[in-house]
C-alpha cells in the first residue's frame, strides 16, 4: 500500500498557490495598466472641475457642462453626511436613456445598483447610499459624442459636492487597492482551506497505509473529509473492500489447499506403515516427504506474498538444525548421510523463519535426491549469513546456472526435475532480501548458496 | 520399525477425517494404547466428561470450529490433560497460537509415525507419566522403566553411559537427538568432558549393539546429533 503514501510528486497546494499568485498578478497588472485609460487622466487643474453644490433639494436637475461629460464624475457625501443624506437619490440622464437610482418614488422603478451598460455609451460605477454603510456615492461618465448629460438628485438634506474628477481618480485607485487586498485575502484563505483539506487527505492516506493486509483490514475513515474528496475515498474504500474479499478468498484457498493436500498425504503416510519394509516403501515415504516439502514452500511463499509475517531476526544456526533434524531421517532412508558444519554462536539474519525453513528444506531435499548413494550432503553455515548446501551429484552446467531458478525448469533427462521448487526458493529469498546462487565449485557435485543480510542490533554485541 | 507395549495409556483422538483417525488408531493400538476417537469438539467435551485420558491428540480444523477452542471449555479445564496438536496449519503464528492456548506440542501433517510416537512419549513423560510401555525397534526390545534392553529373551548389558545414550536415542526413535542434549543427559553437571568422549561412547555402543545382534543402527548427523533406526536386515 506504499503507493498511497507517495507524495514525492509536485505538491498540489504549492501548484495552486503559484497559479493563484500568477493569475492575481496578471489581473492586477492589467488593472494597473488599464487604470489611466479608464480614468482618462483628467486635467488636475481646479478650472477643469465642475463643482456643483446641492443644498436641500427636491429633484434638482443639474446639467453637466459638455466638457465635464468627458470626465469621471463623483458625488461625494462627506463624512458625517450619511445620516443627513440617507434619502439621497439621483438620476443620470443621457440624451435618450434615463437611469434612475435611489429611494425617491419617482426613481424607484429602476435598479438600485449601478452597473456598466454597454448599450449606452456611458460607464457608471458606484453604489447608492444606504444608511451609513457607504461614504462615497460615485459614478463615472465618458464622452458620448455630442449628447447632453445631466444628474438629477433628490433627498439631499445637506450640502453635497459633485466633483467631476478629483474623487473619481481616488475612486479608481481605491478600487485598485481594494482588488489587491481582496486578492491577497482570497489567496490566503484558499491556501489555508486547501492546506487543511490536504491535511485531511494525508490523514486518510496514513490510515490507508497502515491497513494491515489481513483479516483486521478496515476502511479509511470518511469522517470530516471534504465532500469533493469523499467520492474518491469512497471508491478507494470499495477497492479496499474488493481487495479484502480477494485476500480472504486467497487465504481461504491457501488454508483449504493446505488442508486438502496435507490430509491425503497424512493418510498415505500412515497407510505406508502397513506395508512391509521394502525399497519401494522407502521410496514412497520419500515421495510423501517431497510433496509435503513442496506444499510447505508454496504456502510460505503465498503467506509472504500476502504481506503476512514481517521480516525479523532469524537465527540461521537454529533453522539449519531444524532443517537437518527433519531431513536427516529421510536421507538415511535413501542411504545417504547428511552433516552440518556451523559456528557455535547464533548467526542472526533478517528473514522470515517459516519461509527460510521451507526454502532450506527444499534445497536439502533436492541435494539428497540428486546425490549418489552412500555419499554425504554437507550443509555449511557461515557467520557471514550464508548457507552452502553441497552434494556430490552431477555438476550443473554453467549455462543452466541462471535458468535453473525459473519456474518449471528441469535439468537433464532423468525426470527428477526441480519444477517449481527452485523458483519458489528464489522468490522466497528475494522477499527476504537475500539471494540464492549456484556456487561454481569447479569440481564434482553442486553447491547451492543462500545468502542473507545479517541482522545487526545493539543486543548482539 | 514397529513398537509394541504392554501397559495401556488411554488416549483421545479428536480428528474428523476418518482415514487419518483410523491410521492413528492402528499406530497407537499397536503401541498398546487404548484409543477413543471423536470427530467434533462437542463430542470431545462429552468424552472428557466420561473418561480420564492421559493425552489428547487434537486436530484443528474440526466441523464445529477450531480445535484450540477445546482448551477454553470447562470439561478441559477440569482435567487439563496434555494435548498434542496435529494439524495442517504450519505457520509460525499458528504454532504459537496453539502452544499459547496450552498445547504440549504441535505437529504438522503429514507427520512421521515415529516422530509422533516420540512426541507422545515425551509429552507423557513431561506430564509425570511413568513410561511403562516396552519400545521395540526391529528385534530390540527396551523397557524404559527398568532401562533394560533385550533381543528376544536375551538381556543386553551396557555400561552406564552407553545405556543412557541408548535410552535417549530409543525414547526419541526416528528423531535426531541433538548432540548437546545427549551430552546434558549423559554427563553430570560439571563433569569434565573431552570433545570426542561422546563419539567414543557411541562407537562402543554401536559395537555392543552389533555384538548383541541388534538389527538397529545409530546414524550420526555430523555437527548435529544422532538417531537410531531399524536396520535393513
Amino acid at each position: 500500500m506504499n503507493f498511497l503514501s507517495d507524495f514525492s510528486g509536485p505538491s498540489l497546494v504549492r501548484r495552486i498557490a503559484l497559479i493563484l499568485a500568477l493569475v492575481q498578478a496578471i489581473i492586477l497588472l492589467g488593472f494597473f495598466l488599464a487604470t489611466p485609460l479608464l480614468v482618462e487622466t483628467p486635467d488636475p487643474t481646479p478650472e477643469a472641475a465642475q463643482q456643483i453644490l446641492i443644498t436641500d433639494l427636491e429633484r434638482e436637475f443639474v446639467p453637466l457642462e459638455s466638457g465635464a461629460a468627458d470626465l469621471p464624475i463623483s458625488i461625494t457625501n462627506r463624512k458625517g453626511f450619511e445620516q443627513a443624506n440617507s434619502k439621497l437619490s439621483y438620476v443620470v440622464q443621457t440624451a435618450d436613456i434615463e437611469r434612475r437610482f435611489g429611494d425617491d418614488p419617482a426613481f424607484r422603478s429602476l435598479p438600485t445598483l449601478m452597473t456598466e451598460e454597454e448599450d449606452t455609451c456611458k460607464s457608471q460605477r458606484g453604489t447608492i447610499l444606504r444608511g451609513n454603510k457607504k461614504k462615497v456615492i460615485s459614478f463615472s461618465q465618458k464622452s458620448c459624442g455630442e449628447k447632453s448629460y445631466y444628474i438629477a438628485v433628490s433627498g439631499v438634506q445637506q450640502t453635497l459636492t459633485i466633483n467631476t474628477f478629483e474623487n473619481a481618480v481616488i475612486f479608481f485607485w481605491g478600487v485598485w487597492v481594494y482588488w489587491v487586498v481582496t486578492a491577497v485575502l482570497v489567496g490566503l484563505v484558499t491556501l489555508i482551506v486547501l492546506a487543511l483539506l490536504f491535511k485531511r487527505l494525508q490523514v486518510a492516506a496514513q490510515q490507508a497505509d497502515s491497513l494491515p493486509p489481513d483479516k483486521t483490514i478496515v476502511r479509511v475513515s470518511e469522517h470530516k473529509l471534504p465532500v469533493e474528496v469523499k467520492p474518491f475515498v469512497g471508491a478507494m474504500n470499495e477497492m479496499i473492500g474488493r481487495l479484502r474479499d480477494y485476500y480472504e478468498k486467497q487465504q481461504r484457498f491457501a488454508a483449504a489447499a493446505a488442508h486438502d493436500l496435507r490430509t491425503p498425504l497424512t493418510i498415505m503416510r500412515s497407510r505406508l506403515e502397513e506395508l512391509k519394509a521394502s525399497k519401494l516403501r522407502d521410496r514412497l515415504i520419500r515421495d510423501v516427504e517431497r510433496m509435503s516439502t513442496s506444499i510447505a514452500q508454496i504456502l510460505n511463499l503465498a503467506r509472504l506474498n500476502a504481506g503476512e509475517g514481517r521480516l525479523g531476526p532469524v537465527d540461521l544456526n537454529r533453522v539449519a538444525e531444524r532443517v537437518l533434524e527433519s531431513t536427516a531421517p529421510g536421507a538415511f532412508l535413501a542411504n545417504k548421510s547428511i552433516e552440518l558444519v556451523k559456528p557455535d554462536d547464533p548467526v542472526v539474519v533478517l528473514a522470515d523463519d517459516g519461509a527460510v525453513y521451507s526454502a532450506m528444506c527444499n534445497l536439502v531435499f533436492n541435494a539428497v535426491e540428486h546425490a549418489p548413494g552412500n555419499t554425504s550432503i554437507v550443509v555449511i553455515l557461515q557467520d557471514t549469513g550464508s548457507i552452502d548446501i553441497v552434494n556430490s551429484g552431477a555438476v550443473i552446467s554453467e549455462a543452466d546456472h541462471k535458468t535453473i531458478f525459473k519456474p518449471y525448469k528441469r535439468l537433464g533427462s532423468n525426470g527428477n526435475g526441480h519444477g517449481m521448487g527452485l523458483a519458489i526458493v528464489s522468490d522466497i529469498m528475494e522477499l527476504c532480501g537475500g539471494t540464492v546462487t549456484i556456487a561454481d565449485s569447479g569440481q564434482e557435485g553442486t553447491s547451492f548458496r543462500l545468502a542473507f543480510q545479517l541482522h545487526l542490533d545493539d543486543f548482539s554485541l | 520399525m514397529t513398537h509394541a507395549g504392554t501397559s495401556a495409556v488411554r488416549l483421545l483422538i479428536v480428528e474428523d477425517d476418518v482415514y487419518i483417525a483410523s491410521g492413528l488408531d492402528k499406530l497407537l493400538k499397536n503401541e498398546g494404547h487404548v484409543i477413543d476417537i471423536v470427530d467434533t469438539l462437542d463430542s470431545a467435551r462429552a468424552a472428557l466428561l466420561v473418561a480420564d485420558y492421559e493425552l489428547i491428540l487434537l486436530d484443528r480444523g474440526l466441523p464445529d470450529g477450531d480445535g484450540i477452542r477445546l482448551f477454553r471449555t470447562e470439561e478441559y479445564q477440569k482435567s487439563k490433560q496434555p494435548v498434542l496438536i496435529l494439524t495442517a496449519m504450519e505457520d509460525v503464528p499458528e504454532r504459537v497460537k496453539g502452544l499459547d492456548a496450552g498445547a504440549a506440542d504441535y505437529l504438522v501433517k503429514p507427520f512421521e509415525p515415529d516422530e509422533l510416537l516420540a512426541r507422545i512419549r515425551s509429552a507423557l513423560r513431561l506430564s509425570g507419566h511413568q513410561e511403562t510401555n516396552l519400545v521395540k525397534i526391529s528385534n530390540l526390545i527396551y523397557d524404559p522403566l527398568s532401562k533394560q534392553a533385550s533381543v528376544g529373551d536375551v538381556p543386553l548389558v551396557f555400561p552406564r553411559r552407553e545405556l543412557l545414550i541408548l535410552d535417549a536415542l530409543i525414547m526419541n526413535a526416528g528423531r535426531v537427538v541433538l548432540r548437546r542434549n545427549l551430552e546434558n543427559y549423559v554427563y553430570k553437571l560439571g563433569e569434565e568432558i573431552s570433545s570426542n568422549s561422546l563419539d567414543v561412547n557411541i562407537s562402543r555402543l554401536r559395537q555392543n549393539l552389533k555384538k548383541g545382534e541388534v538389527n538397529a543402527e545409530i546414524h550420526a548427523v555430523r555437527g548435529l546429533g544422532y538417531l537410531i533406526k531399524a536396520g535393513n536386515k
